[in-house]
Parts: C-alpha cells; sequence; structure tokens
C-alpha cells in the first residue's frame, strides 16, 4: 500500500482516537456507534462482499456475544472484556459447524437462510430462564462508554488490516475466485469450502467480540434489541454504499451513511425513515456498484485522458 | 497516481463528516432569562407506539399551562423531545443529545421499561434527576441508582384488583398468561402467592413471546384447563390477538382480564361489541376524583381535540410532580431537586404521588380496575373509587 | 390424544397455513418469475391492511369491497415500480440479486415511513366475522376460513395460468432464461412487468384479508416478509400448489408446538423449518423445479 494511503489512515485512526475523551457524552455515544457499524461492515464485507454470500444474519454472533457477555459478567464476575472475548471465541467456534451447514445454500436463499438463523436464535434467547428469557439481563450500572469506544476502536482497526490483507492474498484471490463462479473455481483446484468457512468465521467471531461491548454499554439486554436485524441492514447499506468487496467501501458507506441517519433522525423523526429508504434508493438507481468502485471509475477514466 | 487521489478522498469525506458531528456539538447558553428546558424522548414509532402521540401531548398541555401561570422559577419552559422508536440504544444516544448538545436543564423517563433501564443508566451518570411516568415494573428500580423515580402504579399492584373481585364472587381457578417481556412479567410474578392467600389456585401459567403470530394454540390450553377467570398480563396487540382467539374457540371465562392492553382507546374500536366485559388495569381514568383531574380533562379536550387516555395523564403527573419539586428547591440544582423527589407527597392527577426514598419505587398511587361496557370504560375497582360494580360473568360468545 | 383436539389443532393449523400462503403466494410470483427477493413484501401487505382498516373505522366500509380497488391500485403501483426502479438493475445476475434485495430494502424503509406518517404507530384491525362456526365440537374460525377459500382458490388459478395459457408459459421462460425467452419471441419486459404487478397485487388483496384476522400497524410488515419467504422456501420457488404446502405445513408445526411445546418454540418453528427445508430440500418439500 502506498505510503500516502497508509498515513492518512493512521491520522484517521488517530483522529478517533484521541477524541472522544475530550468530546462530550453524546459525542462519545456517536461515534461508538459510527465505529461499531463500520466494523461491523467490514465483517460482513468478508462473506458478502469478499466471498459472495450475502448474509442477512451476522447478527446471530453479535447477539451471542452480547448474551455470553452478560452472563459471564452476571455469574462470573469477570470484566466485561472478558466476557466479550469469550464471546468471541464461542462465536468462532459456532461459526465452523454453523458455515459447513448454511453455506451449502446459495444467493438469497443463504441469505434468507442466515436471516432466519437470527430469528432462531432471537427466539431461544427470548425462551430460556437461563438467558432471562424476555425480560432480558441487567448488568450492573455505571459502565464507561470510552472503554467500550477503545475496544470497538480496536477491533474496527483490526477488521480493516484485515481486510487489506485479504484484499492482496492467495486467500482474497480464492474467495473472489468462488465469488465469481465457484463451480469453475473448484475445478481449478481451489478448496471453497474451506476458503469460504474460513470467511464466515472472520465475518462471525468480530460481531461476537463486538456484541459484548454492546451489552456493557447499554447495561441491558434482551432478546429484541440484542438480535435486532438493524444490525444487518445498517452493515448491507454501508458496506452496498461504499463498494461492496472493496477495501474502502465500508468505511466511506459508513461515515457517511451514520452521518446522515443521525440527522434526519433527530431533526425528522417521522420523515426520517422515507428520506433513509428514498436516499438507499435513488443511490443504488445511480451508483450500483457503491461510491467506492464509481470514484475510482472516474479516476481511471480522467488519468486515461490526461 | 490514482491511490493519492483516492486516500485524500477519503480522508477529506472522513474529515468532513466528523468535524460536522463535533461542529455541531454547541455551545452553552447563559443561563439567566432563559427558559427552562425539558427534555425527554417518546416511543412514537416502534412497538409500544400507540401510547406516544398521548403520551406528548400530556407533557405539551402541562408545560403551556405552567407558562401562562408565569413559567417555572420565573423562566417560560420549554420542551424538547426526540422520537427514540421504541429501541433502547437510541434512547441513551437520545437523552445524552439532549444532556450534552442541546444542554436541557431538565429531563422525564422514556416509555418502555426496556429502553429506561439503559437511560436511567446516563441519568445517573450525569447525576440528573429523572421521574419515569410510564414504568410500572420495579426491576430498573432496583439496582441500586438515586437518580430514578417511578411515576406510576407498581406492577406487582396491577393484578389484586381482578384477583380481589373474583375472590368476591367465590371464583377459584385461574388461567395466567401475558407477554414474556419485563413488564408482565412482573405483573404476574406475584400471582401464585396471592391466589394462595385468597384461597384460590393458579391451574395455568404460560406465557407467550412478544410479537407472537397466533394465540389459538394458548387459548385451546386455557381452554382445557377450565380456569373460572383468565388474567392476562398484555399489551393491545397482544390483548386484542387473545381476545379473538378466545371467541375463535368459544371460551368464555367467568371474569377476563388482559391487562393493559384493554385501557387503550382503540381496544374498544377494534374489538366492537366483543371488548364489553373485558377488564383491564388502567393508572387512571377521565372520571378519577383526583386533584385537577376534570379540568385537566377538559383543558386537554379543548386543546388537543380529543379526551386524554392514561398515558396523557400520567405524563401530566410527572411534570406536576416535577415542576413542584423544583419550586421546593428553590433552583435548578439538580441535587436538591433529586431530594425533593425522593421525598415530597403531592396530589396529582394521578393521585397521591409518593415514593420509597430509598429506591424511587411508587407508593401512593394506586391502580384501577376498568371495565368494557357499550364502548365506555367504567371504574369497576377499588371500591372507594368505582363508578359502577363489576359486570360479571362474562357474557357468553353467543349472546353478543 | 383426543381426537376432538387433535382435530381442533389440525384445523387451527391449517386456517393459519391458509394465511400465511396468501401472503406468501404474491412474494412466490415475483420471487419465483423475477429471482427478486423483495424485501417490501410486507410493507405492500400491511400498507393494504393499514387501508382497509382505516376505511372500516372511518366509514364502516367492509374489507371484502376495498379488496378489488387495492388489487387494483397495487397491480399499477406495482407495475411503475418495476417501469422505472427495478428495470434499471444491472443486467449481471450476482449484482442484480444484491442490488434488488438492497433496493427492496429502501423501498421497504421508505414505506415503513410513509406508514408512520399516514396511519402513526397505532395498531389496527377490523372487527368484522370475528366469530367462528362450529362443527361439532370444533370451532372454525370464519376470518381465517375465508382466507384459507381464498388463498386454495388463488393457488390453483395461478397454476392454471402458468401450465395452460400463453402468458404462463411466458412466465416460465422467463424464469428460467431471460436470453432463451428473448429468443423465443417473448416480450420479457413486460412479461417481468406483468409478474411484478400480479405479486404486488396479490400482496394487496391478502392484506385487505389479513386487516380482519391480525392486528397490525406500518412496523409489522418485516414479519410478513419473513414468514412469507419460510413459506415459499418450504414450498418451492415459483411452485403455488407448494406453496399451499408450504404454509400448511407451517400452519400445522405452530399449531401443534404451540399446543404440546410452548408458544415460545412456536413462534421458532418456521424458522427451523425454513432452515432444515433450505438445508435438506433446496428445490423445496415437493421437490419440484420451478414451474
Amino acid at each position: 500500500m502506498k505510503r500516502a494511503t497508509v498515513a492518512g489512515f493512521v491520522l484517521v485512526v488517530a483522529a478517533l482516537a484521541l477524541i472522544p475523551p475530550f468530546a462530550s457524552g453524546y459525542v462519545r455515544s456517536l461515534l461508538y456507534i459510527t465505529v461499531l457499524d463500520v466494523a461491523l461492515a467490514y465483517a460482513w464485507n468478508v462473506i458478502s462482499g469478499y466471498a459472495g454470500y450475502l448474509s442477512f444474519g451476522q447478527v446471530t454472533f453479535f447477539g451471542l456475544g452480547a448474551y455470553t457477555t452478560a452472563l459471564v459478567v452476571i455469574h462470573g464476575h469477570v470484566a466485561w472484556w472478558e466476557g466479550a472475548l469469550l464471546g468471541g471465541a464461542l462465536s468462532a467456534l459456532l461459526a465452523v459447524p454453523l458455515g459447513y451447514l448454511m453455506l451449502r445454500l446459495r444467493g438469497a436463499y443463504f441469505a434468507l437462510g442466515m436471516l432466519g438463523l437470527a430469528q432462531t436464535f432471537q427466539v431461544i434467547a427470548n425462551a430460556s430462564g437461563f438467558s432471562g428469557g424476555g425480560s432480558g439481563l441487567f448488568l450492573p450500572p455505571g459502565s464507561n462508554t470510552l472503554a467500550v469506544y477503545y475496544w470497538t476502536l480496536a477491533i474496527a482497526v483490526l477488521t480493516f488490516v484485515a481486510t487489506v490483507f485479504i484484499d492482496r492474498s492467495a486467500f482474497g484471490l480464492r474467495l473472489q475466485a468462488l465469488r465469481e463462479d465457484e463451480q469453475v473455481a473448484s475445478t481449478l483446484g481451489v478448496d471453497v469450502t474451506t476458503a469460504k468457512v474460513m470467511a464466515f468465521v472472520i465475518s462471525a467471531i468480530v460481531p461476537g467480540l463486538l456484541g459484548g461491548g454492546y451489552a456493557w454499554y447499554l447495561t441491558y439486554i434482551e432478546p429484541v434489541s440484542a438480535f435486532a436485524t438493524r444490525f444487518d441492514l445498517q452493515a448491507v447499506a454501508m458496506t452496498i454504499l461504499g463498494g461492496i468487496g472493496t477495501v474502502w467501501g465500508p468505511l466511506i458507506g459508513g461515515v457517511l451513511m451514520s452521518q446522515v441517519s443521525e440527522t434526519l433522525a433527530a431533526q425528522f423523526p417521522q420523515t426520517y425513515l422515507m428520506i433513509f429508504g428514498g436516499l438507499v434508493v435513488v443511490l443504488l438507481l445511480f451508483l450500483p456498484r457503491g461510491i467506492v468502485p464509481a470514484v475510482s471509475a472516474a479516476l481511471a477514466r480522467r488519468r486515461a485522458r490526461a | 497516481m490514482k491511490r493519492n487521489d483516492l486516500v485524500r478522498l477519503t480522508a477529506a469525506v472522513v474529515a468532513a463528516a466528523f468535524t460536522a458531528v463535533l461542529g455541531s456539538a454547541g455551545v452553552p447558553a447563559t443561563a439567566q432569562g432563559k427558559p427552562i428546558v425539558i427534555g425527554a424522548s417518546i416511543s412514537e414509532t416502534g412497538a409500544y407506539a400507540d401510547s406516544g402521540k398521548y403520551a406528548l401531548q400530556g407533557y405539551q398541555l402541562w408545560v403551556q399551562q405552567q407558562n401562562a401561570k408565569g413559567g417555572l422559577l420565573g423562566r417560560k419552559i420549554e420542551l424538547k423531545t426526540y422520537d427514540d422508536a421504541s429501541d433502547p440504544a437510541t434512547a441513551v444516544r437520545l437523552y445524552q443529545r439532549l444532556i450534552d448538545q442541546d444542554h436541557v436543564d431538565l429531563i422525564v423517563g422514556p416509555y418502555s421499561s426496556a429502553v429506561t433501564a439503559s437511560v436511567a443508566n446516563v441519568a445517573q451518570q450525569h447525576h440528573m434527576p429523572m421521574i419515569s411516568p410510564e414504568v410500572a415494573s420495579t426491576a430498573p428500580f432496583e439496582r441500586g441508582l438515586t437518580e430514578i423515580f417511578q411515576g406510576i402504579q407498581v406492577a406487582a399492584d396491577y393484578v389484586s384488583g381482578p384477583m380481589e373481585i373474583a375472590k368476591e364472587h367465590g371464583y377459584k381457578t385461574i388461567a395466567v398468561t401475558g407477554e414474556d417481556t419485563l413488564f408482565p412479567r412482573s405483573v404476574v410474578a406475584g400471582v401464585e402467592d396471592q391466589a394462595k392467600k385468597l384461597g384460590m389456585t393458579v391451574v395455568f401459567n404460560q406465557l407467550y413471546p412478544h410479537n407472537a403470530s397466533d394465540y389459538s394454540a394458548i387459548v385451546q390450553k386455557m381452554k382445557e384447563a377450565n380456569p373460572d377467570i383468565v388474567l392476562s398480563a398484555s399489551y393491545l396487540p397482544d390483548s386484542v390477538g387473545l381476545l379473538r382467539a378466545m371467541k375463535q374457540a368459544n371460551f368464555a371465562p367467568k371474569l377476563v382480564y388482559l391487562g393493559v392492553g384493554p385501557t387503550e382507546l382503540s381496544f374498544g374500536t377494534q374489538n366492537g361489541k366483543d371488548a364489553d366485559g373485558v377488564m383491564g388495569t388502567g393508572n387512571w381514568s377521565a372520571e378519577l376524583k383526583t386533584q385537577g383531574n376534570a379540568d385537566f380533562v377538559k383543558a386537554f379536550e379543548a386543546t388537543f381535540g380529543r379526551p386524554p387516555d392514561y398515558h396523557a395523564a400520567s405524563n401530566y403527573a410527572a411534570l406536576e410532580v416535577l415542576g413542584e419539586a423544583v419550586k421546593r428547591a428553590g433552583s435548578l440544582d439538580l441535587d436538591k431537586i433529586r431530594d425533593q423527589l425522593a421525598t415530597l407527597t403531592m396530589p396529582t392527577v394521578m393521585g397521591s404521588y409518593r415514593v420509597d426514598p430509598k429506591t424511587g419505587i411508587q407508593q401512593g398511587y394506586r391502580s384501577l380496575v376498568l371495565q368494557w361496557e357499550n364502548g365506555k370504560q367504567y371504574v369497576v375497582y377499588p371500591k372507594q373509587l368505582a363508578q359502577r360494580a363489576p359486570n360479571v360473568p362474562f357474557a357468553a360468545w353467543a349472546s353478543r | 390424544m383426543h381426537p376432538v383436539l387433535i382435530g381442533q389443532l389440525t384445523v387451527d393449523g391449517l386456517l393459519l397455513g391458509g394465511i400465511y400462503a396468501l401472503s406468501a403466494l404474491g412474494l412466490n410470483v415475483i420471487f419465483g418469475v423475477m429471482r427478486i427477493v423483495n424485501l417490501a413484501h410486507g410493507e405492500f401487505v400491511i400498507g393494504a391492511a393499514l387501508f382497509a382498516a382505516v376505511l372500516f373505522e372511518r366509514w364502516h366500509i367492509n374489507p371484502f369491497i376495498v379488496l378489488p380497488f387495492a388489487f387494483a391500485a397495487a397491480f399499477g403501483g406495482g407495475a411503475l415500480i418495476q417501469r422505472f426502479l427495478l428495470r434499471r438493475l444491472p443486467e449481471d445476475l450476482a449484482a442484480a440479486e444484491t442490488t434488488s434485495l438492497l433496493l427492496t430494502f429502501g423501498i421497504s424503509y421508505f414505506l415503513v415511513g410513509a406508514g408512520l406518517a399516514i396511519f402513526s404507530g397505532n395498531f389496527r384491525s377490523v372487527p368484522f366475522l370475528t366469530g367462528a362456526w362450529a362443527l361439532g365440537a370444533i370451532s372454525i374460525a370464519q376470518t381465517r376460513f375465508v382466507a384459507f377459500v381464498t388463498s386454495s382458490i388463488l393457488a390453483l388459478l395461478l397454476a392454471l395460468l402458468l401450465r395452460y395459457t400463453a402468458l404462463g408459459r411466458s412466465l416460465r421462460a422467463t424464469s428460467q432464461s431471460i436470453e432463451g425467452a428473448l429468443a423465443c419471441g417473448v416480450d420479457v419486459e413486460r412479461v417481468r412487468t406483468f409478474a411484478f404487478a400480479l405479486g404486488t397485487g396479490i400482496a394487496a388483496a391478502s392484506g385487505c384479508l389479513l386487516s380482519l384476522i391480525f392486528t397490525v400497524n406500518p412496523e409489522t410488515g418485516a414479519n410478513v416478509t419473513l414468514a412469507s419467504f419460510a413459506v415459499i422456501a418450504l414450498g418451492g420457488l415459483g411452485d403455488y400448489v407448494g406453496t399451499l404446502v408450504g404454509a400448511a405445513i407451517i400452519g400445522l408445526a405452530i399449531s401443534f408446538t404451540g399446543y404440546y411445546a410452548s408458544a415460545q418454540v412456536a413462534q421458532a418453528a418456521p424458522y427451523v423449518l425454513f432452515i432444515l427445508v433450505l438445508l435438506l430440500r433446496p428445490s423445496g418439500l415437493l421437490g419440484r423445479r420451478a414451474a
């Protein structure tokens, strides 16, 4: 990667790291949710962008992470981040068999199958007394947004770096090959199953780690908000807007979308949904591959003409 | 160098976005002569939406009336509200926005126990006292937080009314159900114990999940248990669904109590004649002989063109209490206001406000049992406040 | 195992299935023919339901009377959406699937917002035909029975349309291969427009009936969308009789697990079935390829 790019990125991360201690609780919350959404978008980008398996159910692992953390904090009296680590580990473990199962499906079936999986997990959380059922779980109050924010930022940066590696590595090439045509890739000797399961695990471990932070931030979780489809939909929207399967897509899409959402939602609560939905539709019609590729293409055309 | 351009573009975009965020973090204004701002979030959308509009109007009426009387501490009052869409994370952010960005002087609590549980943390961290006008479950108040206060009757108190009525009429067996979420669970928590004390038996006790699509199976099970009465801790959509399923299964026990759902005005619209005889818990009724209630109802109808419901009343009462606490504190000193809220007692349109100073749990307000008849609801319990006697047994479906 | 109980649970299950089938048929037409995952499907259904509920509230107009108008309006609206929005999807099928998912997701948010602005978040339903007929000791809920009959007739009509009419052949051709259909002289654009319009029209009609059965608000669309997809997965894409079968199975599963296990398990039933079928028999329970 060109040095200028790295420098630019480091600058951005530094800004994100240094602003919060001096900012108000509201700005911290806003930054937290933005960074969270961007991190989830990057995770989603791996299985859906690079591997081409569009998933509408990564929140399965987010909720799993949130509940794991809540339970070990309440019953095990461990620190929340230790709980979050456990949530990530559990997600990775479960992602292997789940991946093998679910990745046998294709296209819209996979997307909806994953949605069904998320709903199933939500219902399980709702039904079992162990998880507090419909009443949810109360965590000890007095959480520190700052700590959760840094945790989330660290994971977001790691996920970004992982994306860069994937983009350039043989692994990434294998994913893109199976995305274009899985049968051909397989015939050419690519171990498609291992590749896509690995991508799935990566896309699961990140939400798993982040869910724990979320539970700590809210100090209360219950099935509906822990497994909310909102998380997947935001990740999807941001990535596709920015450019699916690209390195910078989720970041650009994420930042733009969260700013727009927040401003609209606060000022125009009734019409915000209409504007948001309409915006998505309009952008898709005119920028179907996302902003980053469109910008790259425009720049390339400019270079070619010069 | 395509890459460099792209990097610069990215950096510019990201920088611009964050500048916009930080730039919008406003500059605090000086206090004197400026209006007192009260901030809150309302659930105008989301799962608990029916109440949102009424709740907002309850706040608005109080502010309007108070301003006409000269405001609070000699300053005008302004209301700043947002819609949290019944989502806890959104509500947290909105309250932080109200406090950090909009610099409100006072806050009042959101709707639903789940949302309040998360927002309470914010209130506590900012040392801003908060009355929750609509949270009836006690769990959010049992976490040792000193800044939150309950502005409505306790959930566990709800079922004692219908159970007393049942006992008086010699009914013995109870089927219990309700939505499997925080507040309804608190409502049914004490049923088994209360039943024992009254010499009644619980013959069925199962909850259904939030957002259940169909109630036929659970109604079938209840029907088989052959209970004298049904006690369900339901909200509006599920109470409608349950009642319909009961009609379709031709299940008509002697007493039907469906939680807080029946007291919503649209329960009557959605069920027509089928609603007759259904009981629900109201925290308030227009005919209640509480301080200022008659005037409140008249003023509300004059201002908004329709009669208030209990959400409007409880929100109005919350501001009545907050206003009084500020007056007695003599300033906007948050600690003084907090202490006032914990210890003061006063009459409001909801009844007599008094909380447990340690937890903030409501102890003064009493819940009412309302029953539908011919498109209207009447208070049937407690006896001192009742408008008429309870109409039991519940009429058979065929006879309607 | 009391026979009357089993009978009642079966009836309840089948009738519930009828409702699921009704909302799924419209989606199946769209998904089956165009491979477009219409995430806004639930909003079309609920929009019509709310519309019918308000008409009843204000002017006591019977939803059955509203139904043909709702169908016509949605048919027209669907045609417009196809002509001006969906037509612009990229030719590349993989990108098209992704884009259509997001496009309809955007449309669904738009419709939820519009619904909230027009109807507010209040829950509504229509209190009409709320009773039940008695068949011996078994009760048959009236509105559900009507929904069941309607969906059965509709499914049959659609199946007949596909097999015996020229239009049906064009629909099938288009769903199998766009180039092939073009080569055979099929006006693919018109066929796709018709398919989307028909699917939307059916969705609206089902919404009118649903307003009698469930209590809805602008945000309950998501449940309908998910449930409809579950039905289609079970029954098979493009297979309309399969939709009935799939819906019946889901209805029976909810009914029986709701009774013998718990309401919570019943809630999970459609999703678990959905995933199982997707994994074990991806072409649907009846195993027939798209008609």
